[in-house]
């Protein structure tokens, strides 16, 4: 190996030996762990884990209807941020044109998806209250008495008031990452189309989608990741509640380890968590991908 | 071929990487039991700072977890770090949480990783979660001299030692019950009358209760079904039985009360939309005529009332049908203070517990806080506002036990929570489903047991 080779490897290597150190660490272990725990009956307390098999799985199949109700729940907030992606990517358009201040519109639109999560939940949990909550407020004044609802305290709307904060803290985000695939299609691609007599909508659908294929798939995997890892809106403003109502999987499996101190199921579920994602990951990837070419 | 030799060399050196981060990892799960063991090893040399005085002087550190706001209010009013540097030379650290179950959490995780506080304050249903990490404190002149520590023992043993008692009051808003004409009911049917009543009014909240936090009905869905048992420890009694939420059952009637409640619109489905934050402020405004809370909620509205309590007035929530049933009352017995096994400051742990349960600081500290003495000789008394609830009427106490470890086992296995439950019969689930569900399952996990 001659000396250029050699300070090569060494380069390269001694750029990877941390990082590759902190995902061992903090990524691989804890995986293995995660793998190991959902096979043992393991409380969280006593210092003996016993080995039950796939135990923990059959349960979570067969014998647990609230963690397929909270999955449900899950899917709420899949369909209802799927369908505002259009409207994401057209607010993006827009933004992307040149209209007055559209540089601030970027930062308001981006702001919700900065602050605090915990911070916007407890703001949202005093928005809906029932007792002088702004939102019903708002509808009295506006004379639109007849929509107050108790919005966290029923269960055919609370997982709608759920969504509608996850909607307004990550509709922003989206709108950014479209934002930068827009920016990324070549202007002269634009003009060529308009010289070739395009109207908005061929320019639409024949350059602006295909030019932005790979953000639209990532959204679309963040979108569906997001959905089935949601914890933190339905946690802190509803604690799942009334009762399971707006329990989602995550929330749910935090409550079989720390409530139930059942800590194998709740690793159990964390794995069936990863295989959900992966699988409709691959899905959805296939989907996308159809025909041996992207839709 | 020198393609070959660099992914070889890569290869190897993450697999180096591989094995040397587990085994680091592995190492760092050992350190803890390594630490304990250098504790226990090291008690000889304690005798070394006896000879040498200037080492004597050296603070000794501890840490302590708590996480009632309330707590951390007396505490920093009264400056307890500043205190038992003063007294003790302790250097005192303490670690606070946002509430009961982000503390719950986090002690179990740290229990998991052997990095629990030297002192920490227990509810009494952990007591029995964490009995085997913890350390007997019968030989301490703190758990000697505490008139409940014994009765809560764990297999024999004193392993959390309470530093207060406190009852559970209905605290109302003496100027709404005139205005409505109301009085001090002593009857369960007297009470849902006044509920009626003030809900008509149309003008306050009947029961502030934000039952957004599920935990806020408890005086209904936990302390109610021991007081028509009569038997503080209901629940251990439940857990020898297949069927203990049968119509016949205490656990049964006190739920039937609770929808009672429900049915006659004292308690409705808006509660569900608040939480206990949203709620609890509507108490000094007057937005609400009655609040069922123990006597912890004294300081909570403290600040709301300005200390200006003549127009708050308390009772004993009654739960007798007819006037000349026995009147029952909850006592509670809270806050266990307990110190890990594992500690490595266990003699200095030991001595701010005797610092803490001396009348220098305990007695100023329970008059701040309103709560009653659990420490013999040393009495504290309550605010008025609660006394007269206590003294207008003859009452029989219950003391509270939280489940021992049947209960526990059974209460994970079957996924028991009173506390939703309450929250799903407001909701307007069947009750009479629910309890049949919970007795199905309840006998199955004593069967699987």
């Amino acid at each position: 190996m001659n000396s250029l080779a050699r300070q090569r490897n060494i380069f390269i290597i001694s750029f990877l030996f941390i990082p590759m150190m902190l995902l061992l660490a903090f990524v691989l272990y804890p995986t293995i762990d995660l793998f190991r725990m959902s096979l043992t009956s393991w409380d969280g307390l006593t210092t003996t884990k016993e080995f039950i098999g796939l135990e923990n799985f059959r349960k979570i199949l067969f014998e647990s209807p609230d963690v397929w109700n909270s999955l449900k729940n899950n899917w709420i907030y899949f369909y209802v941020h799927a369908l505002f992606i259009p409207l994401e990517l057209m607010v993006a358009i827009l933004l992307d044109s040149k209209i007055r201040g559209s540089k601030i519109f970027k930062s308001i639109t981006f702001l919700p998806y900065i602050i605090n999560g915990v911070a916007i939940a407890y703001a949202f949990a005093f928005f809906y209250s029932p007792f002088n909550g702004a939102l019903n407020e708002i509808l009295k004044s506006i004379g639109m008495e007849g929509l107050q609802r108790n919005w966290l305290g029923e269960e055919s709307v609370v997982n709608y008031s759920l969504v509608a904060i996850s909607l307004w803290k990550y509709c922003g985000f989206h709108v950014i990452l479209f934002l930068a695939g827009l920016q990324s299609i070549p202007k002269e691609l634009i003009e060529a189309a308009v010289m070739d007599g395009a109207n908005a909508i061929q320019k639409f659908l024949h350059i602006i989608v295909p030019s932005i294929t790979l953000v639209i798939e990532f959204i679309l995997f963040h979108n569906m990741r997001g959905a089935l890892q949601v914890f933190d809106i339905p946690f802190v403003v509803t604690g799942g509640g009334p009762g399971y109502a707006s329990s989602t999987f995550t929330v749910y499996t935090l409550t079989t380890a720390f409530t139930y101190n059942n800590f194998g199921m709740a690793s159990a579920m964390g794995v069936t968590l990863l295989f959900m994602i992966v699988i409709l990951s691959w899905l959805q990837n296939k989907i996308f991908h159809f025909g041996g070419k992207r839709l | 071929m020198m393609k070959r030799s660099l992914t070889r060399t890569l290869c190897l050196m993450l697999a180096l990487v591989f094995v040397m981060t587990i085994g680091l990892i592995g190492c760092g799960q050992k350190e803890a039991p390594k630490q304990d063991a250098a504790a226990k090893t090291e008690e000889p040399k304690k005798e070394e700072p006896k000879k040498e005085e200037p080492k004597k002087a050296e603070s000794k550190k501890l840490k302590m977890a708590m996480f009632s706001s309330e707590q951390d209010a007396t505490y920093k009013k009264l400056n307890i770090v500043e205190s038992v540097k003063k007294a003790k030379n302790i250097d005192l650290e303490i670690e606070k949480f946002k509430d009961s179950t982000d503390f719950e959490n986090a002690m179990k995780i740290r229990k998991a990783a052997n990095e629990l506080p030297d002192v920490f304050g227990l509810k009494p249903y952990q007591l029995s979660l964490y009995k085997d990490i913890l350390l007997p404190l019968d030989d301490t002149d703190f758990a000697k001299n505490n008139l409940y520590a014994k009765s809560y023992a764990m297999d024999g043993k004193i392993m959390g030692v309470p530093e207060c008692s406190f009852n559970e009051f209905v605290w109302y808003r003496k100027s709404v019950f005139k205005e409505l004409n109301l009085s001090v009911p002593k009857t369960w049917p007297e009470f849902v009358e006044v509920g009626k009543k003030i809900k008509a009014s149309g003008k306050y909240v009947p029961l502030l209760m934000g039952q957004k936090d599920d935990w806020t009905n408890y005086p209904f869905t936990e302390f109610m079904p021991a007081l028509i048992a009569n038997d503080g420890a209901l629940w251990n009694k439940m857990a020898t039985q297949d069927e203990p939420f049968g119509k016949d059952g205490p656990y049964y009637q006190a739920f039937a009360k609770y929808k009672q409640l429900i049915d006659e619109k004292v308690l409705d489905k808006s509660l569900l939309g608040a939480g206990n934050d949203q709620m609890k402020v509507m108490f000094g405004p007057k937005k609400g005529a009655m609040a069922a809370f123990g006597a912890w909620f004294y300081s909570e509205i403290n600040n709301q009332l300005k200390g200006d309590f003549s127009d708050v007035g308390t009772f004993l929530l009654p739960i007798g049908d007819k006037a000349e049933d026995p009147f029952r009352t909850i006592v509670m017995v809270d806050g266990f203070w307990a110190t890990p096994k594992d500690s490595k400051n266990i003699e200095t742990a030991k001595e701010f517990l005797s610092w803490y349960f001396g009348k220098d600081w305990y007695l100023p500290y329970m008059k701040d806080r309103a709560l009653v003495s659990t420490v013999k000789d040393l009495k504290t008394e309550i605010p008025a506002v609660m006394q007269e609830a206590l003294d207008a009427q003859k009452y029989e106490a219950v003391v509270y036990d939280a489940g021992n470890d049947d209960f526990i086992k059974l209460q994970n296995a079957t996924k028991f929570n009173f506390k939703k439950m309450g929250q799903e019969l407001l909701l307007g689930k069947d009750m009479n489903k629910m309890m049949d569900d919970m007795n199905k399952a309840w006998k199955a996990a004593r069967a699987a047991k």
